[in-house]
């Protein structure tokens, strides 16, 4: 490789070539320009995750919108009755052509032993089955408080109701269903053996709530026997005040 | 110092501009011929670097990395103003022999003498005469820099520096 001279002066002298001053302020320039970038960057951070938050807010909209289309559609074609319910419609058979002589009676003959054999065959059903069911199902809370209020639409109670009923207003481990039983109870509240168990629940009942609405029913009694025993929630000690001024409240305004 | 300038320390940052912005500023001058251009591309330059200055693997080669995306942001500002690195290679056959320098003549010149020389070249030569004499880059390297033949690069060198000797050898005889 042949020797070059001048690339030699050059690198021997290059100090020499670079002696001329830089032009003031570019530090400054540079470091401006490194800050806007940084809030730049930021900025489009910000922007990407605004973006991607409103984005997946509208993908679930739009997923929740398309489940609940869904769901009302196929509620309407539940709901219509020529749909594919209505496919299963049997053909019409036609029926053979017979005399007017044999038709009616054999008709009449037909409708009135189906209908003698149907109610021949009915078992005894017991109307109050269902309440007894739903009161004695000690695992759901729901199905007794269910019996209670179906117990509550009847115009009278029988000797087993009010038992079950009474049994459940006062050994219920449920607050909710030995209210719901008490609130029964009280519409039939003139009856002597309900009456007796209310008054019974007046000293056994240790629940504020029920001894509250007990207080309501039983306030204007004017039994003695429910005064000494109102008396007496008054007097104890671990009765609730909320409960003591109920009992004052009733003692109150009773006329006897 | 680098490792203030990847904390995004200001300090770093000033420490690395003050070694190295002097060197990186006239081989971009060198290149460009323009100080406002210069300037700027020294600035995007730097910017550029203490930007990505955490992906530098050889933290003691800082002034060849910046001087390297410099240029490159040099030759690509030239490309932009439509100068074209004339791909002669057919004219390659330039005789070496008629560029005839001693090193005495060499000797007599001014530094601001040849820099004058060499600041009057065409953009072309100036670019590659830059490139090679006061970078030390190869005239393959920088043919690839400059998507030219390296012949090109090489017989372009000769003219640019018959030129410069031409000039240098008026001012000799003249004495202006």
């Amino acid at each position: 490789m042949e020797r070059d001279f001048f690339k030699q002066y050059i690198q021997e002298h290059k100090d020499a070539f670079e002696n001329e001053a830089l032009p003031p302020n570019m530090l400054g320039n540079i470091l401006g320009n490194l800050k806007e970038r940084e809030e730049l960057k930021l900025q489009a951070q910000n922007k990407r995750r605004l973006t991607y938050t409103w984005l997946a807010v509208a993908c679930s909209l739009f997923l929740a919108l398309g489940a609940y289309l869904f769901v009302s559609q196929e509620t309407k074609e539940l709901a219509q009755p020529n749909t594919q319910i209505a496919t299963n419609i049997p053909n019409a058979i036609e029926q053979p052509i017979v005399s007017k002589n044999e038709e009616a009676p054999i008709i009449e003959n037909t409708a009135v032993k189906s209908t003698k054999q149907f109610a021949a065959h009915q078992p005894t059903v017991n109307p109050h089955q269902a309440i007894y069911d739903g009161l004695a199902d000690s695992l759901s809370v729901a199905s007794r408080l269910d019996a209670i209020i179906k117990a509550g639409t009847l115009t009278s109670l029988n000797d087993k109701l009010k038992t079950e009923l009474c049994r459940a207003f006062d050994n219920d481990g449920n607050d909710n269903v030995r209210l719901a039983a008490l609130e029964v109870l009280s519409k039939f509240s003139n009856d002597k053996y309900i009456q007796e168990q209310l008054m019974a629940g007046l000293s056994k009942e240790k629940d504020p709530v029920v001894q509250l609405e007990l207080i309501k029913i039983m306030g204007n009694n004017s039994n003695p026997e429910t005064t000494n025993k109102l008396i007496a929630m008054a007097n104890n000690p671990f009765t609730v005040e909320a409960v003591k001024e109920q009992v004052y409240y009733a003692l109150l305004t009773n006329n006897n | 110092m680098v490792k203030q300038c990847v904390a995004g320390e200001e300090k770093g940052y000033a420490m690395l501009y003050n070694k190295y912005s002097k060197r990186i500023y006239h081989a971009v001058f060198r290149v460009m011929g323009n100080t406002a251009e210069s300037e700027d591309i020294v600035q995007e330059a730097f910017c550029t670097a203490f930007e990505q200055i955490g992906n530098l693997k050889n933290q003691n080669n800082f002034e060849g990395w910046v001087k390297r995306i410099a240029l490159n942001q040099a030759i690509s500002a030239l490309r932009k103003k439509k100068m074209v690195f004339a791909d002669d290679s057919q004219l390659e056959t330039v005789a070496d022999e008629e560029v005839d320098i001693s090193e005495e003549l060499l000797f007599q010149c001014q530094v601001d003498d040849i820099k004058k020389a060499i600041a009057d070249l065409p953009d072309g030569y100036r670019t590659i005469v830059s490139l090679h004499l006061f970078e030390d880059i190869g005239q393959e390297e920088i043919g690839r820099m400059l998507g030219i033949n390296h012949t090109t690069v090489r017989s372009q060198y000769h003219r640019a520096k018959k030129k410069i000797f031409t000039a240098l050898k008026d001012k000799a005889y003249y004495g202006t």
